[in-house]
């Protein structure tokens, strides 16, 4: 862990902050919400995104959950899918693979410009956003998931399918 | 400890640009645009990048001894170094200042939101000398567009309560509805002080932040001679004694090992160039300073328990990460591919070493990268 700078009091004030803005401001057009899991924990969040219109995520509700590092926002925070999405840039155990929660540093996909990773003055809020375009438009570039993305390229329509049936399994239909 | 901490923060009632109602977004924009944008909280000594763009000294200090964050801006990505960190003294001004009107602001905005006294303090908050609100007229009189909603709720000949703001229609200056007599009565002399002056308790503390430091900070500052930005130090080139010896000359402890006399000279050195970034009245004093770096060295003391404490977690999850381990070391042994033989080695380490519940979710992520080589 980093101990030049890990100061645990700045990290829970600002998600103090972020979660109240979220909380009172409201996310764009409701598409997603996101608070900590209970109050003795502020360092643990579960968000609640929509699938975006127009997309096969169309209509589905998925969980993720957020796990925060103690010298937040220096580092990034982790997200993880609960239960995992089929999706090409969503490892197959729900972690979520996307430019903007990677630092600078470590580069596991070795093609991402530094310019799209994640730097202390993004936010919950914008790394959502950023997630949820990524719902409506795969990058293919970096598969989390090789299976997924083979799909996608190739039969695209069996790929709409899988998400859709996921979908509907999730929401019990 | 987190949720004791959480209590004390809780109690604080934390201030943020939401505080204002959502129709004055304006003044959401402006709170928000005095706010550092690492911390989400005011510029405290803020400092000026060559890009610009402005955080607090403390926060973009903190980001430039992060190995991790390559020394750019974070709002924009330009390069930046230490030295060009210069303060900026207008924007801390202006910070100071939109604290302590905040609290007057806000009740202003706030009073807006409520249908009866609506009127009044529109008026006021957008400061039109044109409208005088005497408090023998009634909302009919008024430009019916803003009050189309609110003098449905409102009886027209509604007078205003005693707590509501009005103007004089004399001399135009506000007050509470109830002292508008006695002012008139005055000739308008002020009589009593103004009566929005800020009483609430988070302005006295608001006072105290503002005019405590600059008494105290002064006249010690006064006192220790050395106002200059300590240099960087490269730790690796010291031996134990000299680390030892310029601590000793900082007026430091000496407790701990060695990677503890890092981490506190480190932390010294960015509060010290920190608080030399603020204007001179707003400087702590160094025995203040003393204060906050032992407070953070206790901090990373209970981080460090909490990691113990995760051990049990990796002890009783050992059996599952053997089970992962043995699953991703054949295949290891079969495909020496540069990337999957690095990976490999943590799941393999992590149990014993590592015990940062982080950690162990890359492992995870580990071994499925693993089946997706399969999959190819």
């Amino acid at each position: 862990m980093n101990s030049r700078s890990a100061n645990s009091a700045t990290a829970l004030r600002r998600l103090m902050t972020e979660y109240r803005q979220l909380t009172s401001g409201g996310s764009p057009d409701g598409m997603f919400t996101a608070g900590p899991i209970s109050e003795s924990d502020f360092f643990t969040w579960e968000a609640l995104i929509c699938g975006p219109k127009d997309t096969p995520f169309e209509g589905g509700v998925f969980a993720a959950k957020l796990a925060f590092p103690t010298d937040y926002p220096l580092s990034p925070f982790k997200m993880k899918f609960d239960p995992p999405l089929f999706h090409p840039n969503i490892y197959p155990d729900g972690t979520v693979c996307i430019s903007i929660l990677h630092t600078p540093g470590d580069d596991p996909t070795m093609y991402e410009q530094a310019s799209e990773r994640w730097s202390p003055v993004q936010s919950v809020e914008k790394v959502i956003l950023s997630v949820i375009s990524m719902l409506a438009e795969p990058n293919l570039e970096s598969p989390a998931s090789v299976d997924c993305s083979k799909l996608y390229r190739d039969d695209r329509a069996e790929y709409e399918r899988r998400v859709r049936e996921s979908i509907r399994e999730q929401l019990g239909l | 400890m987190n949720s004791s901490k959480l209590s004390t923060l809780l109690a604080l009632d934390l201030e943020d640009p939401t505080d204002f109602p959502k129709k004055a977004s304006s003044l959401r924009d402006l709170d928000t645009a005095v706010r550092c944008p690492i911390c989400s909280d005011y510029f405290n000594g803020p400092v000026s990048l060559l890009c610009g763009h402005c955080f607090c000294s403390m926060c973009i200090r903190g980001v430039i001894s992060d190995p991790s964050s390559k020394s750019q801006c974070p709002t924009c990505r330009q390069n930046m170094t230490e030295s060009q960190l210069r303060p900026n003294p207008g924007i801390e001004d202006v910070v100071a200042a939109w604290r302590f009107a905040r609290p007057y602001i806000l009740s202003l905005a706030k009073q807006e939101e409520e249908p009866v006294t609506a009127e009044p303090a529109k008026k006021k908050r957008k400061l039109d000398p044109s409208c005088v609100a005497g408090p023998s007229r009634t909302s009919s009189t008024e430009s019916k567009s803003d009050l189309e909603i609110l003098s449905s709720a409102a009886p027209q000949d509604d007078v205003p309560k005693p707590d509501t703001i009005v103007d004089c229609p004399l001399c135009k200056q506000s007050m509470k509805y109830k002292e508008l007599n006695r002012h008139m009565d005055n000739n308008c002399a002020t009589v009593s002080p103004r009566p929005l002056a800020p009483t609430s308790k988070s302005q006295k503390t608001l006072w105290s932040d503002i005019m405590q430091p600059k008494s105290k900070g002064k006249e010690k500052d006064r006192g220790s001679s050395d106002e200059d930005h300590l240099p960087k130090t490269a730790y690796d080139t010291l031996k134990d004694r000299q680390l030892k010896d310029k601590l000793v000359d900082l007026g430091l402890p000496t407790t701990g090992d060695r990677t503890l006399w890092i981490a506190r000279h480190q932390r010294w050195t960015i509060q010290w160039n920190a608080n030399l970034d603020k204007s001179a009245p707003n400087r702590q004093s160094k025995a203040e300073l003393l204060k906050e770096l032992k407070k953070w060295e206790e901090e990373r003391k209970v981080k460090r328990k909490k990691a113990t404490v995760d051990e049990s977690y990796l002890k009783t999850h050992n059996s599952d990460f053997k089970k992962l381990v043995d699953a991703a070391r054949p295949k290891s042994k079969g495909s020496v591919a540069a990337g999957t033989n690095k990976l490999d080695v943590v799941p393999a380490s992590s149990p014993a070493s590592s015990a940062v519940p982080l950690n162990s979710e890359s492992d995870i992520i580990v071994v499925d990268s693993d089946g997706e080589k399969d999959d190819l």
